[in-house]
């Protein structure tokens, strides 16, 4: 049997998930905290399975599992239910979304894909599969429509691709067209993103490099505005309003403005558990889920929010300096991507809240309620602790 | 690989930090700021009108109330044009006309009252619509009533609305507040205000109340203080009612004990209570611009030539001036008198007269020439030591001065010494330039029934301090004349009553003197005076009366002064009332 299990870990998982059920609770009610609990030892056990499931089985379901969670993806498109768009399927007792799944899964390609290269280069023939192998699964999710969750490929491909080699000047390149795009909602913004582009280009670059990136720059800076006008009206709006929400402070902007006023009226020590009146009076929307950040900010204050963040930290920082141990590429590769995942998720969702990022439905991890959320970042963490536990 | 693990580590900390700095700087930093923001959020703050003090007459009647009614609210902050829109429409109401108020008070988030006295359907009709118009309430609030109506609207005045510049001026006032605008609601405006209350609710997001709040105290309400006027409300009804015949008239009656008004009746007038109701455009209109100006005090503010009612005046300067003594004799009445090429006129051809019976039977021949002989120096003197010309300082925001045609006006009126004597003849018999009010001829006749001290008339008897009753202190006047001449006079008034131009006024079972009076009137029909007291052994009440454009004042307003003196010390009317009327 394995001999080490890295129990700060195990401590700071607990607490988190546990400090979870009782902000739920409060937030919530009590029948939101039971649901919560419910899952828990489906959660556990799939840990412990995740924990002891063979590195060599792992690797060799990497490229199932990942068409696998397309099929879902596809399936959900056509059977799946949800507010306004096709997120999730309705087993009747609980609500899978396959987009869950789907980033493990594509974690694993992506890793299985990688480690068989041993050469590895920034060419568009080494590049290619990769970025296709992200860009699937994305683009299925941007149609369910979530793009919150979509975007979370990015920073996957990003990480694993930096991790297996490329340096930041070559994923900065690789992700400049994606820049561009973002830039492009205002001429000015995109005119000088693209001065920068071309002294960054002209230090590092090569000539070919030059033009093709400046090339592919222009074609999705000009694409934005046609990306844009085929948006639909609330995710116009949950940009615009990220942008500037006290424009329309009792439309749209309401969510951002009532969560900042919650997280900044509980002041240093917080309002006390059970006592956020934003929370208690509904003036906080979803506030067991994507908003439970907020309640902790009303009801704990700066200082449970800092013991929250400086948890998470540890954990990401426990998790992340894994890799560097294992010799194994393959599992280096997973536990660097699993890692950003869970990271993305905690900056994503305590950003938006913030306003430091444009409100997307994507849950805290551990912390927010949301059984198959709780699921697989149990599952993640199983996995990195069984890869850790193999050197 | 261990530089790469630094580069993202180093990321991530870089947003960590990030993170953390937002949160010091919303936590910490404006943290005071978003805790009201929250606080505000679940705060509504209402205000719990004060209710306005009661006015009572001198026994306790009712005069001013305040019943419950129903207000339209809107908070200004919370509303927008669409609400407004929806409410106008349906509530029958322009909606620029709410939304003038809404704007005027834009970041006001306290309900502020748009409609006042709602009827029931109405209510009902906001109440089924309440989804759609989330910052618009219904309230109850204390609404002004007057029982009396018309008949006391002269004295109690009316509120409304408060204005801008008072809002300003008195911070403890809110945009609902009505104000006393005339009258006693005007003149003890602050006794009768009370200090508006403030309760904290909490409301949820939907603005819906979840409770009270217990952490915040409430602002107490204060309420106003209850007054008593020394008004009967009674005699106030019977003077209404004595009046009704005639649409232009005002009526005084002075308690002479005290100086308190017994009753003060002014024609046309208006029922306040409809002033705060919904009234519609037109009707208020209709008020304002009726040409009997309803809303004109005229026992206060219009101005009288006093007729034959100064011509006591006359023959008082006469008295102290030497000039003249009760048995002065001048050219006896032929019905005229001949000065320069004019000719002036007596009613009636009176013979040899002495000074009473000059007065008794209001002869004008014999005051022409007393006019004559005393000059217009010494009479003007006379009437201002009396308070002409001058406010009486009754507690009334609303009064006139009158005129006294003083050698000072005249000369700046006509130029130096540029007006003719006939001013002078005619100012003897109480007529062209002087104006005088129904209020300033009564103090004038009251210090005549008081040999010169009399009390200013007031309305105020009482204020309910809550612990105790604080009564108005009167003022005491005194009017340095000789006591025999004021005694000259009162026998003059007696006769006058008694068997001269005011028999129409004689009450058998009580002493009663006075003057008739008729007020040359350019424009239409002559004015009707009379003023006198009347009360065993010494005067209790006096009577101040105008009638106007009703002709002489021995005619018809004597008998309407009988009829107050009658109903004043409650004798019984006679079973066949045939009304005494002279030749005058």
């Amino acid at each position: 049997m394995k001999p080490k299990v890295d129990l700060p870990i195990i401590l700071v998982l607990s607490i988190l998930t546990i400090f979870g059920i009782i902000t739920i609770y409060s937030a919530g009610g009590m029948r939101f905290a039971l649901r919560q609990i419910i899952w828990l030892p489906l959660a556990t056990t799939c840990l412990i399975l995740a924990y002891y499931i063979p590195e060599r089985l792992l690797y060799f379901i990497a490229y199932p599992l990942y068409f696998f969670s397309i099929l879902l993806l596809i399936l959900v498109l056509i059977f799946g239910s949800g507010l306004g768009a096709k997120r999730w399927f309705d087993l009747g007792f609980i609500n899978f979304q396959p987009s869950e799944l789907a980033k493990i899964a594509t974690v694993l390609a992506l890793a299985r894909f990688l480690t068989a290269r041993k050469k590895f280069t920034f060419r568009i023939a080494d590049l290619s599969l990769p970025i296709l192998l992200a860009l699937v699964p994305l683009l299925l999710i941007i149609l369910e429509p979530d793009l919150g969750s979509s975007l979370i490929f990015l920073p996957i491909l990003g990480v694993i691709l930096y991790w297996k080699g490329l340096t930041l000047f070559q994923v900065f390149l690789l992700f400049s067209p994606l820049l561009s795009f973002a830039f492009g909602y205002n001429l000015y913004t995109w005119i000088t993103y693209f001065v920068v582009l071309i002294i960054i280009l002209l230090i590092k670059g090569n000539v070919l490099q030059l033009l093709v990136t400046l090339g592919i720059n222009s074609l999705t800076g000009l694409l934005e505005p046609l990306v844009w006008s085929s948006l639909k009206d609330y995710q116009r709006a949950r940009i615009t309003n990220f942008l500037a929400p006290w424009v329309d402070p009792k439309g749209i902007g309401w969510n951002l403005i009532q969560s900042q006023i919650a997280i900044g009226s509980g002041r240093l020590f917080g309002k006390g558990y059970l006592s956020g009146t934003q929370k208690r009076l509904e003036f906080l929307p979803n506030r067991h889920t994507d908003f439970i950040f907020s309640v902790i900010g009303e009801e704990f204050g700066f200082i449970g929010c800092f013991i929250i963040l400086g948890l998470f930290f540890f954990l990401l920082y426990r998790l992340t300096i894994k890799a560097r141990y294992l010799r194994d590429e393959f599992t280096s590769l997973c536990t660097i991507g699993f890692a950003t995942i869970i990271g993305y998720h905690i900056i994503v969702n305590t950003g938006m809240l913030l306003g430091l990022m444009p409100i997307t439905g994507i849950a805290l991890p551990f912390l927010s309620y949301g059984g198959s959320s709780l699921l697989f970042n149990f599952i993640m963490i199983g996995l990195i602790l069984n890869f850790g536990s193999q050197y | 690989m261990e530089n790469r693990l630094r580069v993202l580590i180093t990321i991530g900390t870089i947003f960590f930090l990030l993170i953390i700095g937002r949160l010091v700087q919303f936590q910490i930093v404006f943290g005071d700021r978003y805790f009201r923001l929250a606080e505000l959020n679940r705060i509504r703050r209402v205000i719990v009108p004060a209710p306005r003090g009661q006015i009572f007459d001198r026994n306790g009647i009712l005069l001013a109330s305040t019943r419950p009614a129903f207000a339209i609210s809107v908070i200004p902050a919370e509303t927008d044009s669409a609400t407004i829109a929806k409410l106008a429409m349906l509530i029958n109401t322009p909606f620029s006309e709410i939304w003038q108020k809404v704007e005027r008070n834009r970041f006001f988030t306290l309900p502020i009252k748009i409609k006042h006295n709602i009827p029931l359907d109405l209510v009902a009709k906001i109440e089924e619509n309440s989804n759609e118009l989330s910052s618009v309430s219904v309230e109850v609030e204390p609404l002004r009533y007057y029982p009396l109506a018309e008949t006391t609207c002269h004295i109690l005045g009316y509120l409304s609305e408060i204005r801008e510049d008072e809002l300003k001026k008195d911070s403890t006032y809110n945009p609902s507040n009505l104000i006393g605008r005339a009258g006693i609601e005007a003149q003890y405006e602050k006794y009768l205000r009370g200090y508006d209350g403030m309760k904290f609710i909490e409301v949820d997001s939907r603005g819906k109340e979840v409770g009270p709040i217990y952490e915040k105290k409430p602002v107490a309400v204060k309420a106003g203080k209850d007054l008593f006027l020394t008004i009967d409300a009674n005699l106030q009804r019977r003077c209404y009612q004595i009046l009704q015949d005639y649409p232009k008239a005002a009526i005084i009656g002075i308690d002479l004990s005290d100086g308190g008004i017994i009753c003060l009746v002014s024609k046309p007038s208006f029922d306040p209570n409809i002033l705060l109701g919904p009234l519609p455009p037109a009707e208020w209109n209709k008020l304002t611009s009726d040409r009997g100006r309803p809303f004109f005090n005229r026992a206060t503010m219009s101005g009288y030539p006093p007729g034959s009612t100064f011509k006591p005046l006359i023959a008082l300067t006469g008295l102290e001036s030497g000039i003249l003594t009760k048995n002065s004799y001048f050219q006896p009445c032929s019905g005229k008198f001949l000065f320069g090429n004019r000719v002036f006129r007596c009613w009636t051809t009176h013979g040899q007269l002495n000074l009473i019976s000059a007065i008794s039977q209001s002869c004008n021949i014999y005051f022409y020439q007393a006019g004559l002989k005393l000059g217009l120096d010494l009479i003007t003197q006379t009437a201002l030591k009396f308070g002409f010309g001058n406010l009486t300082g009754i507690d009334l925001p609303e009064e006139s001065k009158g005129l006294v045609p003083t050698r000072k006006y005249l000369d700046q009126r006509y130029g130096k010494n540029r007006w003719s004597k006939g001013t002078l003849l005619n100012l003897g018999i109480g007529q062209g330039e002087i104006l005088v009010t129904p209020l300033q001829l009564a103090c004038f006749y009251a210090a005549i029934a008081g040999n010169g001290t009399y009390f200013r008339p007031h309305l105020l008897k009482a204020i309910d301090e809550g612990n105790r009753i604080k009564d108005f202190e009167e003022q005491e006047l005194h009017i340095a004349v000789q006591e025999k001449n004021f005694a000259i006079i009162k026998e003059a008034l007696f006769y006058a009553v008694e068997q001269g131009t005011g028999k129409a006024a004689k009450v058998e079972e009580v002493v009663i003197a006075g003057k008739t009076g008729t007020a040359q009137n350019p424009f239409g029909e002559d004015h009707a005076w009379f003023v006198g007291y009347a009360g065993n052994p010494t005067p209790k009440i006096l009577v101040s009366i105008i009638v106007e454009n009703a002709g002489k004042g021995g005619a018809v307003a004597a008998p309407l002064a009988r009829q107050l003196v009658r109903a004043y010390f409650q004798f019984k009317e006679p079973e066949s009332l045939s009304p005494v009327i002279d030749s005058l």
